[in-house]
């Protein structure tokens, strides 16, 4: 394993049990997140994206093949020292907050569970983490319901952050949010990546939205991993057949990308050769 | 020039919960043409998607909503007499959802659904009948097997079909006025640009005019003939959509345009939450103006 790369799937695959018959949701995926980038997962439902994630995060383990963090293994089964270091943001912060709690306790709680700072401190810590997110710090008092979907995205990122991780999953982070919304959001996940020198898996369906943020992008269709490259080589000339569909599907605002849009999905090529 | 299938005029709208009164729409005027394909876009919030249910007539009746103004469905006046609207729903007038799966009573097939749909308004339609137009209209949507999917619950197609399946129900009684909220949204984007390049196939060929409803310009800018952009319960600029495109004028079209994910330019947009600027008086572009306007000019 390079040093610079934190984590690593060998030949990761997942079977899953539908009535009598099998489901290969992932087939022997080799992604290789390199620390401090944004990596950016791309595909369409039933790709296996998501389940890549629930294998990274613990959820459930992997039927064949291995996740190695930070050069050991990772298992299902980790020390919650282990967990700490790898947090996930989700798509609808609706479902993923509790609504019975007030905001600063849902952004406590990480602080509590792993014991970070005293606790007098982790009032202080929970206020400078709204900040940091673009909050007013008397936020901590509400509850999610009186808050906007932007917000509450916000608090979701701020309670990710509270356990201070090398790695935050984002998966379909901005998917449920305007674009007003969801361009804001973008720019703070890349301040924040930048600030305190994060690693991303970014999970989407949507290529355009991670042009801007990703450094490296690998497209999954159908439970398999179809492409790897840089955020400029998807763009400018994607290889695989599935990534100039996922282009061409892309809702463009000027002529000048349209004619991009297509000579990519016709001829694989952004520039006029 | 016929008359407007839908014509919004200095619509007002606001909730009173108590003795709190939120105002939500101040003063709206749209209107769509006969085969028209028009789009109201504005963030969540903005107003877009409750001008829809006022044109459905489906907030009118509600306790607390207080409304002002005009609005007018295929001649029909839905401010006063919401009941007209109500019998002429799910016919001359119809809708499109964000999120088709759930849009779709679970309980019913595919195929009770579409006679529910085939019999609004009170038509009368034999089962056989229904079953035989509901095949027909699901293969123009280019559904595989129609009799399959008409034997289906909403919950065993996928999301991508059962959007098909909404489109089909739509247009399957060759409405005037198709109102759609964001469709496809839900959806992934390979699904969205089929939806979208499916649905103006659709409306096209039935002369359909449509109110298309979305918080993205880009993905109005292939489908539209003209954009309203909306920004807390006023209209802000209006155009054609190649004058909105090439000459947005008003700064929050521009910051809205800034906003959406690029395939051509770097770095992500700073955008302010609110400006005083996003405030500025209505910008309607050439030749654009609301048909009583023209009149008095």
């Amino acid at each position: 394993m390079s040093e610079d790369t934190l984590l690593r799937t060998v030949r990761l695959s997942k079977t899953f049990k539908v009535g009598d018959h099998e489901v290969q949701a992932l087939k022997d995926v080799n992604i290789d997140v390199r620390r401090g980038e944004c990596h950016a997962v791309v595909g369409e439902s039933g790709s296996g994206k998501s389940t890549l994630a629930n294998i990274i995060l613990g959820i459930y383990p992997a039927t064949y093949g291995e996740v190695q963090f930070d050069g050991a293994p990772l298992r299902q089964d980790r020390p919650r020292a282990m967990r700490r270091r790898i947090q996930l943001v989700q798509q609808n912060p609706l479902s993923s907050l509790n609504i019975r709690r007030r905001i600063g306790s849902s952004i406590r709680l990480p602080l509590d569970v792993h014991g970070i700072g005293d606790r007098g401190g982790r009032k202080a810590r929970v206020e400078e983490l709204l900040e940091e997110v673009g909050l007013e710090p008397e936020m901590a008092r509400r509850t999610p319901a009186s808050l906007s979907g932007g917000q509450r995205q916000r608090v979701a990122i701020a309670r990710a952050l509270a356990a201070d991780p090398d790695l935050i999953v984002l998966d379909e982070p901005t998917s449920a949010l305007d674009v007003l919304v969801q361009a804001r959001v973008l720019k703070l996940l890349d301040r924040l990546r930048r600030d305190r020198g994060l690693t991303y898996i970014f999970i989407t369906h949507d290529l355009a939205v991670v042009r801007a943020l990703a450094d490296r992008i690998s497209v999954f269709a159908e439970g398999e991993r179809v492409e790897t490259g840089t955020t400029d080589e998807i763009f400018s000339a994607p290889k695989a057949a599935f990534t100039r569909q996922l282009i061409g599907a892309v809702p463009v605002a000027s002529d000048e990308e349209e004619a991009m849009r297509e000579a990519i999905r016709t001829t694989g090529r952004a520039g006029v050769a | 020039m016929a008359d407007p299938v839908l014509k919004v005029r200095d619509l007002h709208l606001a909730f009173r919960k108590g003795r709190h009164t939120t105002e939500v729409l101040h003063g709206v005027s749209l209107h769509v043409n006969a085969g028209e394909k028009v789009a109201l876009v504005g963030e969540s919030g903005s107003g877009k998607s409750v001008t829809a249910q006022l044109a459905l007539a489906r907030l009118q009746q509600e306790k607390g909503t207080l409304v002002d103004g005009l609005v007018e469905v295929v001649g029909h006046d839905a401010t006063h007499s919401p009941a007209e609207i109500a019998r002429i729903r799910g016919h001359r007038v119809t809708m499109i959802f964000q999120d088709p799966t759930s849009a779709l009573n679970p309980v019913f097939r595919i195929g009770e659904i579409f006679t529910q749909v085939l019999r609004a308004g009170g038509q009368k339609i034999s089962e056989a009948d229904a079953r035989r137009k509901a095949e027909q209209a699901l293969a123009e949507v280019h559904i595989p097997d129609p009799a399959r999917a008409l034997d289906s619950y909403p919950f065993q197609l996928s999301g991508g079909m059962n959007q098909r399946v909404m489109i089909a129900m739509a247009l399957a009684n060759e409405p005037e006025l198709l109102l759609a909220d964001e469709p496809g949204t839900a959806l992934d984007v390979t699904v969205q640009a089929q939806t979208l390049r499916l649905m103006d196939e659709m409306v096209t060929s039935k002369g359909t005019a449509v109110l298309f409803i979305s918080h993205n310009l880009s993905v109005v800018r292939e489908f539209a003939d003209r954009v309203y952009v909306i920004y807390r319960g006023k209209i802000v600029e209006h155009g054609r959509t190649d004058q909105l495109f090439s000459d947005p004028r008003h700064p929050y079209t521009r910051a809205l345009l800034s906003a959406a994910p690029k395939l051509i330019g770097g770095g992500l947009p700073d955008l302010p939450e609110h400006s005083d600027a996003f405030r500025d008086p209505l910008i309607v572009h050439e030749g654009c103006g609301e048909p009583d306007d023209e009149v008095t000019a």
